[in-house]
């Protein structure tokens, strides 16, 4: 893994593999905590770029470890800053799903799912997600708020 | 990655003190099979989670926890205690929190038996 100092911000150069987006996480929350930024934003920080980085090994790069990501870090107006590329497949329909969580009420204890949290803990937790094809290349870019709105639309029922 | 879980038998069951600061996508395999080995051939109808060491839980961690509900069966529970604040949040934010029962610490899901 790589990281380069830019101007601004601080970009991560890591692989698809999960040893190494845990990594990343653990050297972004570090640095995050080194520019101020209080623990429980920092944490939501780290939730967000698990559930992108952990999405971009399993759909973009389908699993193979050795794709590369890029993902750009900077701090500005209480808001965290990121920017994540890589070089997989597309997001379906060129568009970041909206994400959702099924009522655990309404499910049969067999159909309780195991899976796809990930982008409803993306689209709870971040203020802003903007997503790009450029050629070959995923854009995603993220803000993250120290309590966005949308946290605590989601804390006080179900979407 | 390994994750350790040490067992500690109680009345009715077990509790299951989760031994690792994450899990996430790296330790969700580990992470159910070490609790397949822990449960396997006990009858106990409490299993009781301890995540006090536990500070971040992701989506897949998170789809490990269900799976491992699900391989318990409707007979049996499967509990959570003393979660920190991220995985608490977790827990709500996906509703997940309705599929479990989640005490506050150890001596609380304890007494939660007793009575």
């Amino acid at each position: 893994m790589q990281v380069i100092r830019g101007q601004s911000d601080m970009i991560w150069s890591l692989t698809s593999h999960p040893h190494s987006v845990r990594q990343a996480l653990a050297q972004i929350t570090a640095y995050l905590r080194t520019r101020g930024v209080q623990e429980a934003h920092c944490l939501n920080v780290e939730l967000v770029l698990a559930e992108v980085l952990n999405n971009i090994c399993e759909h973009a790069y389908c699993g193979a470890d050795d794709g590369r990501i890029l993902t750009s870090i900077s701090c500005g107006n209480d808001m965290v800053h990121c920017h994540i590329t890589d070089k997989g497949s597309a997001m379906p329909g060129l568009m970041p799903p909206m994400g959702y969580f099924r009522d655990p009420d309404t499910c049969d204890f067999d159909d309780l799912p195991e899976g796809g949290f990930g982008w409803g803990l993306i689209r709870a937790i971040a203020a802003d997600v903007q997503y790009e094809r450029r050629n070959v290349e995923n854009h995603l870019f993220l803000q993250i708020a120290p309590e966005s709105e949308a946290y605590s639309r989601a804390v006080s029922g179900i979407v | 990655m390994d994750v350790r879980l040490d067992i500690e038998p109680i009345r009715n069951g077990m509790i299951v003190k989760v031994c690792a600061s994450r899990v996430d996508a790296a330790a969700a395999l580990a992470f159910r099979d070490a609790f397949r080995q822990a449960t396997a051939g006990t009858d106990g109808k409490r299993v009781i989670l301890d995540m006090e060491e536990v500070t971040f839980l992701d989506s897949s961690g998170l789809g490990t926890l269900v799976a491992m509900r699900k391989s318990l069966g409707q007979d049996r529970q499967l509990e959570l205690t003393t979660l920190s604040p991220l995985v608490d949040k977790v827990m709500r934010l996906t509703a997940m929190d309705k599929v479990f029962a989640i005490h506050p610490n150890r001596d609380a899901a304890i007494q939660t038996q007793a009575q």
